[in-house]
């Protein structure tokens, strides 16, 4: 709930104000009343289950005849005593001012009905207004007075005539709202306090709706006038609202309200005591309680909107809303002294102004004259840790833990909404950590720990430091740790788990297996992993690659295992090869160059010798068939691209009996060692013709066992 | 020769214009002070809860706007009496219709509180409630009594006891001599 303070709009408010703000100067401990807009529009606070209090509406002494005389001159300064003829009434015509029956004024009237029935008699100056608008009327009629207070006259029929007269009229309302106020056995009300339903209007089809009738005073008004003012009554102010508008009530709480202040009433009666005041010198988080009591000296109980204390922060006008809170709706015990204590949490360092104030009606009593004036500081909280950060030198991508413990050196506690470590990467991107999520305080003297963990998984610069929030405000309570986090760079252990055969023979395959394993506690993401292999030179020498694989990704600390990478030795020349990683473009290699083979030629035999034509004579022109058997002699496969029998004729001429396509040696002694060849050849003419075994291994043809020659 | 030089006329007229001015002002004051009843600039020094301003004019239109309806309602009406031979009848002799509402009907303390509002001001005929519930059927009468500008039945607070759990039907009706109204709601009995 916010405190009003609004510019009085009427002249009577100025006036008031000034008045007030002249007591203020006399007298501190006073208190003021803020107050709402003049009902141009719309009807502000009213309470259809408790239009008035009851202490406001038996307060019988509220006006003696004369003061009562004296409103009636003001609201009429001039009585239009001989205006023209008007409803059937010739002039003169009276103003309730200079209204006399039996004798006695109006206002003397008013007053003795007060006194009789013990009803304030500002409620029948209303009545009068609201049912026939006899106070402000300035030519008002003889039948307005007959029926002046609307007794005996329902909304739809005549009314009874055994109720006219001002005097009859006052004196039957009162007699009502005694009976009502006192509860009694001999009048039976349609209503009850608690809920009741009450029409908006006399027309039965606009409906209506359950209202809690809060008082007897309440109960007493809808007795009179059965219906409350819907929405559209209230919102037109003094004016009209809909066609289910009923006027009756709205209008009472209106000119009830302008006329005579109830809220001025209640302030005179309130007698507020402060028990106990906030430290003046609060830290900020430190809990504070501002202790009042009122006392009611009406002679009936007032139900208030509110009690509370308001908070402003650096100026008592304008300042931002710190209100310590709000307790209602409250009723105060007439003659008894009640007591609320408040408490807020000084969220704010500056000065805070609080005070007591009741809220009633939509309007504010103010005490205290503005209240008490607290300067807060900023509280005293060390570090008995400092922020640290492990591992000191983080790289990016691994896992941080950051700690630190504080301590209230205050001697109250201290509110914490939130303690963390805010962490910034290029101070805006969050990588906060230990943030607490539920609130708490922290005692004096007690320590309290904050720590957390999080992955830096960028390079760059971040910034960690402690935090206190309290009221979504944050309080730095460290020196900023700062670290330029670097990007890992590839540290890998290279273990070799078989060498390579370092004097293979040509078409046999060579492996090379290995381990590698991520020395980093990162992990770490390589483009490839592979085993470089170069012919005769290791810079420059014909690149065959083992292969390469990737991108591989090494958990912190963690090794593979690689043994699929193998070449096929093609070159009669060294062979170096050795393990490498690719790392965002750039190679790392391992084992100085690794390991240097010399290849040999295979040791491959002439295991059936070359036949031509079994062995039998042939002639010129005549196909003959041509074969031979290959043994291969090494431990270990041999690959080939090609292997054949090439035949030239005089030296030049192909006649090549046969050549099979690539294939495998299985390795000496085991089944498919030995590969046979058989061809043909037509010898179609005479002269020399050369034969021999041939195998191609990677483009590079090597004769295997000796040549044959014949001459035909 | 001495010649004498006659005296100026305002040094003469000053003396007598000015108290009159001082007393006009004085009794302009008090003028002021006794219109306004003790009030100087509208401000009572008896009690500032009073508010001893001339009406706004939002508060005047509202009371000629209360005192028209008010006339011509009486213009609508002819003037009422107490006496019964002339009262309103309904069409064909039949009793003219009331309009009435039972604007409460809660449960406190083991009461059930019934509370029936007659749209117009009698002060004779019968207020009859009846509760009906399954096979039950409680009935309970009282008289009229008038209010401001409605009237009351002079009841009705039953024991709950006396009504068994569950739904009840009740129904309120009013009849005098001239005019007659019903009206039902259903409650709940806990």
């Amino acid at each position: 709930m916010k405190a009003v303070f609004t510019k009085k709009s009427s002249i009577w408010k100025y006036k008031l104000s000034l008045s007030l703000l002249a007591i203020f100067v006399a007298f501190s401990g006073s208190s003021t009343i803020t107050t709402i807009p003049a009902h141009a529009s719309p009807v502000v606070g009213f309470n259809p289950g408790r239009i008035i209090d009851d202490a406001v509406f038996t307060d019988a002494n509220s006006m003696n005849a004369s003061q009562i005389q004296a409103f009636l001159n003001s609201k009429v300064p001039t009585c239009d005593t001989w205006h023209a003829p008007g409803y059937g009434q010739n002039p003169p015509f009276i103003c309730l001012k200079d209204y006399t029956e039996n004798g006695r004024s109006a206002a003397q009237i008013i007053f003795d009905t007060a006194q009789q029935y013990q009803i304030n008699p500002q409620v029948f100056i209303v009545l009068l207004q609201k049912e026939q608008g006899l106070v402000t009327d300035t030519w008002p009629l003889n039948s307005q007075y007959r029926t002046a207070t609307g007794y005996g006259c329902p909304d739809t029929a005549p009314c009874d005539s055994q109720y006219y007269g001002l005097t009859n009229q006052l004196n039957w309302s009162g007699k009502m709202f005694r009976a009502i106020m006192n509860n009694s056995p001999n009048w039976y009300t349609p209503y009850v306090l608690g809920n009741n339903y009450i029409r908006w209007s006399p027309n039965s089809s606009c409906g209506g709706s359950n209202v809690y009738i809060e008082n007897r005073s309440t109960q007493a008004l809808y007795n009179y006038t059965p219906y409350q003012p819907n929405q559209a009554a209230l919102s037109a102010g003094y004016g009209t609202g809909d066609s289910c508008s009923a006027y009756g009530n709205r209008n009472f709480y209106l000119y009830f309200t302008d006329w005579f202040n109830p809220v001025m009433t209640l302030r005179n009666n309130l007698t507020m005591s402060i028990i106990s005041q906030p430290d003046t010198t609060p830290a900020r988080g430190q809990t504070i309680s501002y202790k009042v009591s009122f006392r009611n000296n009406l002679s009936s109980d007032v139900t208030v909107d509110a009690i509370g204390i308001v908070g402003r922060l650096g100026n008592v006008t304008s300042g931002a809303n710190r209100d310590f809170g709000w307790q209602g709706p409250v009723t105060l015990r007439s003659g008894v002294t009640q007591e609320y204590t408040f408490t807020t949490v000084v969220s704010d360092i500056g000065t805070i102004y609080a005070w007591p104030a009741v809220n009633y009606q939509g309007k504010y009593i103010q005490y205290n004259n503005w209240g008490t004036a607290m300067n807060s500081h900023q509280p005293s909280i060390s570090l008995t840790s400092p922020l640290s950060m492990t591992p000191s030198s983080p790289l990016a991508g691994q896992s941080v833990t950051l700690s630190a413990s504080i301590k209230n050196n205050e001697d109250q506690p201290i509110q914490i909404d939130a303690l963390g470590i805010p962490i910034r990467y290029y101070g805006k991107y969050n990588y906060d950590v230990g943030w607490t999520s539920a609130s708490g305080t922290l005692a004096p003297g007690a320590t309290q720990t904050v720590s957390g963990t999080t992955i830096f998984d960028k390079p760059g610069p971040y910034d960690a430091w402690v935090s206190w929030n309290l009221g979504g405000q944050y309080t730095t309570l460290s020196p900023v740790l700062s670290r330029n986090v670097v990007a890992p760079s590839p540290n890998f252990t290279l273990t070799y788990l078989e060498a390579p055969n370092l004097n293979p023979a040509v078409g046999e395959d060579v492996a090379v297996k290995f381990k590698l394993k991520n020395n980093l506690s990162v992990p770490m993401t390589i483009d490839a992993v592979g085993v470089v292999g170069r012919y005769g030179d290791p810079y420059n020498g014909a690149n065959r690659d083992f292969g390469w694989v990737g991108p591989e990704t090494f958990a912190a600390n963690e090794e593979k295992t690689y043994t699929s990478f193998t070449s096929t030795v093609s070159r009669l020349d060294k062979f170096y090869s050795w393990v490498a990683i690719n790392y965002k473009g750039a190679y790392t290699h391992y084992n100085n160059w690794g390991f240097m083979m010399t290849p040999r030629t295979a040791n491959l035999s002439i295991s059936s010798p070359m036949t031509i034509n079994s062995g039998n004579p042939f002639q010129i022109g005549q196909t003959v068939p041509v074969t031979v058997s290959i043994k291969n002699n090494e431990n270990r496969p041999i690959r080939f691209d090609a292997l054949g029998i090439p035949v030239r004729y005089y030296g030049r001429y192909n006649y090549d009996a046969a050549w099979i396509n690539a294939g495998t040696f299985a390795a000496s002694g085991q089944s498919g060692d030995t590969i046979s060849l058989s061809g043909s050849v037509n010898f179609n003419k005479s002269g020399p013709y050369t034969l021999w075994t041939s195998i191609n291994i990677n483009g590079n043809y090597y004769t295997i066992g000796s040549q044959k020659t014949i001459d035909l | 020769m001495k010649i004498q030089t006659p005296k100026k006329p305002w040094k003469k007229r000053i003396f007598i214009v000015l108290p009159l001015l001082l007393t006009t002002l004085i009794a302009a004051v008090f003028a002021y002070v006794y219109i306004f009843n003790g009030s100087i600039l509208g401000w009572s020094s008896t009690d500032p809860s009073i508010n001893l301003d001339k009406p706004t004019d939002d508060q005047i239109k509202s009371g000629v706007k209360i005192k028209n309806e008010s006339l011509k309602k009486d213009k609508d009406s002819s003037t009422r009496t107490t006496d019964k031979t002339v009262a309103p009848q309904g069409t064909n002799g039949s009793k003219k219709a009331v309009d009435i509402v039972i604007t409460a009907a809660n449960q406190n303390d083991g009461v059930l509180q019934v509370r029936g509002l007659i749209y117009d001001v009698v002060g004779d005929g019968l207020c009859t409630l009846t509760l009906s519930h399954d096979e039950q059927l409680v009935t309970k009468t009282a008289e009229p009594q008038a209010q401001a500008s409605v009237s009351s039945c002079k009841g009705f607070d039953i024991p709950v006891s006396e009504l068994t759990s569950g739904t009840w039907q009740l129904t309120l009706v009013y009849e005098n001599e001239t005019m007659k109204g019903s009206v039902s709601k259903t409650i709940t009995i806990q």
